[in-house]
């Protein structure tokens, strides 16, 4: 070997070629490669469009996403106010948080690398943490892609053009088999239960249908919920209205599932069998209930499983009140109300039907021969429509056809109805109205979508070609020489945007005016509560305020004896309340009494 | 066991997916030693080649992505089952058993290491010097994690 190794001096400047010449690294976090289309980087979260379902957290394998409160997001109806956080350190970025995220509010950006000394910093939460984030975002949930079924099973029913020839029920209801893959679709995140006023544990009965337990979700329906049938068909379903689902797709049809599972037990015998609930021996305790309403009815339910002696008084002759008498038929068939008041019989509700109280019975004698009294007696008294010439004859309150026909008689109402109103009793009558035989123009001051009705409601009356004519005040009532109406004169009104921040209001066009022919008016513009049956001295005792009872939490009034509940207390006025308030007035009757 | 000269193949004794309608051999050497072994390793790479070729042609027109229903309600019946396919390495299974709950109750893999890296290394390893163990573990393809998951 040479002294001069000359290669060996040489070859290190060979080197200087890659001198001047772009380099093959990148100088990270400088610049940075760019990843895959779909890469599965760090967590993003839109806060705002995030409802806190916590589903992302209970799909989780590794346990790395927790559900935290956060101080500048309000809880509200759909919202737990929850937003998840993630444990970086557990994360192995599979995504299926995103998948599974039913608002799409989560993804994950392209951003791969956190350096932090502090353990503790592995914990952040999305989209709080790195607001930047938004703009990075790279593996997102799609409609198409996400793994929630946004898509409800179709409802069979029967075609418009048959359904106004009879009172048969317009829905035809789930079979075994729509009902579980429906019941599938549900993500148990609990929004519902929050916002039902009972409170019923809806992802546990909609987990026993999807595992295919009936039986179980029944006796879960009916540990708060007493009318579960009822409800299924009629309810005004708030729990539908917040469903996570619903952000991007179809809510789950939560009342056709409780429909569904309380349908399985065909008669009262059945129910009994199933529900078999533990009745404790008598406590020598009694109980009278005015009313057998949904808030008469669940509070004697529950007040005879408890052992008390339960008597409940009802002017008509057969149980239900409004949902009796005041809900038609082809939603709610009689059969299926009695099956569930003849179960509540069976196990011990006494029910005197045909007393009035008042005239059949003084409130007095009721107050003085039971331990406690619960008042559930609803809004029975239809409102005046309030316009000129309402008292010709042909005008008539919703409540009281949607009473005659249930009762029986159908009254002629000529060959063209026109319905004052927009609520669910509004379209009750137009479409009772359509089965007798009449055509039928509802007349609402708003427009279709600021309706109060439900959606299915108004949809179920346009397919019955019901004619809703939106934006439309009646300002008077023109009738002919014997005091038979004959026409309604009415305005065009134009939206116009509250100034206070609440909904647009409807202000007259003027010069408008139109005049429509017809035979009937019925009015349905809300109904308030007849306390003549108290007397005196009670209800000056018992505070009413602006129509309604005042009770404190416990549903009690200012008489401790005097619980109350219902229509005639709460505000929103449905029957789920009134079941909520049956209920909730059980335990206070309990802890009132058994002190 | 290619490499001593047994055609030993899940995809042929027990064909799944599409791989009886593949056109493949399984290449075998008569040796039984790394050499061998890593003569097999060559010939499987071009009869990879040669069936993805294959697949590309044969693929059908259809969908890709398909929905599975949702994971918070999904169930296995319950029950177990073993699914086995040929890896790289050998012969690679899954053993899950199901009680009918929406999350497994056991789940056991089964890899080639197991094989490869304690009943037959034991064997193999016989009379061999330690220079050349690692030479024997790595033409096994024997992944120590593996051996027991």
């Amino acid at each position: 070997m040479a002294f001069f190794d000359i290669k060996g001096l040489v070859t290190p400047f060979t080197a200087l070629k890659q001198f001047g010449k772009a380099p093959h690294t990148v100088t990270y976090p400088y610049h940075k490669k760019k990843t895959a289309e779909r890469y599965r980087g760090l967590h993003f979260n839109d806060l705002e469009a995030c409802i806190g379902c916590g589903n992302c957290s209970t799909i989780c394998m590794n346990e790395a996403i927790d559900m935290v409160n956060l101080t500048q997001i309000e809880g509200k109806q759909g919202d737990s106010g929850l937003r998840p956080r993630v444990d970086n350190g557990r994360c192995c970025w599979c995504a299926l948080c995103v998948e599974v995220c039913p608002t799409g509010s989560l993804s994950l950006t392209k951003e791969y690398s956190y350096v932090t000394p502090d353990a503790n910093k592995f914990l952040w939460m999305p989209g709080v943490d790195n607001p930047e984030g938004k703009d990075n975002l790279s593996f997102q949930s799609g409609v198409d892609t996400s793994l929630s079924m946004f898509n409800r099973v179709p409802m069979p029913e029967m075609d418009g053009k048959e359904r106004v020839k009879s009172f048969a029920e317009t829905m035809l209801y789930y079979t075994e088999e729509a009902a579980r893959e429906e019941a599938s679709r549900c993500i148990s995140c609990s929004l519902c239960t929050e916002v039902c006023p009972d409170h019923m544990h809806i992802p546990e009965y909609i987990n026993a249908i999807a595992k295919g337990e009936d039986e179980d979700a029944i006796r879960i329906i009916y540990d708060n919920n007493p009318l579960g049938e009822m409800c299924g068909k009629v309810c005004t379903r708030r729990c539908e209205d917040v469903c996570a689902l619903q952000v991007r797709g179809d809510a789950v049809a939560i009342r056709w599932l409780k429909e569904y599972a309380v349908g399985r037990a065909e008669t009262a015998e059945i129910l009994q069998e199933i529900v078999s609930p533990e009745i404790l021996a008598p406590n020598g305790k009694k109980v009278g209930i005015i009313g057998a309403g949904p808030s008469g009815l669940t509070a004697g339910y529950y007040l005879a499983l408890k052992g008390f002696d339960v008597t409940i008084y009802e002017s008509h002759s057969y149980g239900g009140g409004m949902t009796m008498y005041g809900i038609p038929k082809y939603r709610l068939p009689m059969d299926s109300l009695n099956k569930q008041i003849d179960y509540m019989k069976n196990i011990g509700v006494k029910i005197e039907f045909n007393t009035k109280v008042g005239k059949d019975i003084s409130f007095d004698k009721i107050y003085k021969d039971n331990d406690a009294v619960f008042v559930g007696v609803g809004f029975q008294q239809p409102y005046d429509i309030g316009i000129k010439g309402e008292k010709a004859e042909g005008v008539i309150p919703a409540v009281s056809l949607l009473f005659d026909v249930n009762n029986g008689t159908n009254p002629d109402l000529g060959n063209k109805v026109i319905v004052i109103g927009g609520g669910n009793v509004a379209i009750d009558g137009a479409r009772v109205s359509r089965r007798l035989g009449a055509e039928v123009v509802i007349m609402y001051r708003r427009r279709v979508e600021d309706m109060p009705a439900d959606w299915e409601e108004i949809e179920g009356a346009e397919h019955e070609a019901v004619d809703i004519m939106p934006q439309t005040i009646p300002i008077e009532i023109i009738s002919d020489e014997n005091n038979k109406v004959k026409a309604i004169k009415y305005l065009l009104a134009k939206m116009v945007a509250d100034d206070k921040g609440g909904r647009p209001r409807p202000v007259p066009i003027e010069g408008s005016e139109a005049i429509m022919e017809c035979s009937t008016v019925i009015g349905a513009i809300g109904q308030e509560a007849d306390y003549s049956f108290f007397p005196e001295e009670y209800r000056n005792k018992i505070e009413i305020n602006r129509g309604r009872m005042v009770v404190n939490e416990e549903m009690q009034t200012a008489d401790p004896k005097i619980f109350a509940g219902g229509d005639a207390v709460n505000r929103t006025a449905d029957a789920i309340s009134a079941i909520a308030d049956g209920y909730n007035a059980v335990k206070s009757i309990e802890k009132f009494l058994m002190k | 066991m290619r490499g001593a000269g047994f055609k030993s193949d899940v995809r042929i004794d027990d064909p799944y997916l599409v791989y009886d309608k593949l056109d493949f051999v399984v290449p075998t050497q008569k040796g039984s030693d790394v050499w061998a072994r890593a003569l097999v390793r060559r010939e499987e790479f071009q009869q990879s080649i040669n069936m993805v070729r294959q697949i590309i042609e044969k693929m059908p027109v259809g969908e890709y992505y398909n929905k599975i229903p949702n994971p918070m309600k999904w169930t296995i019946p319950a029950g177990d089952a073993y699914v086995k396919a040929e890896s790289a390495r050998g012969e690679f299974g899954y053993y899950v058993v199901s009680d009918g709950s929406n999350k497994p109750r056991r789940v056991h893999v089964k890899g080639p290491a197991y094989v490869h890296g304690v009943t037959l290394l034991e064997n193999i390893l016989e009379g061999a010097n330690i220079a050349d163990v690692s030479f024997i573990m790595n033409s096994l393809g024997t992944c120590p994690p593996e051996i027991e998951r």
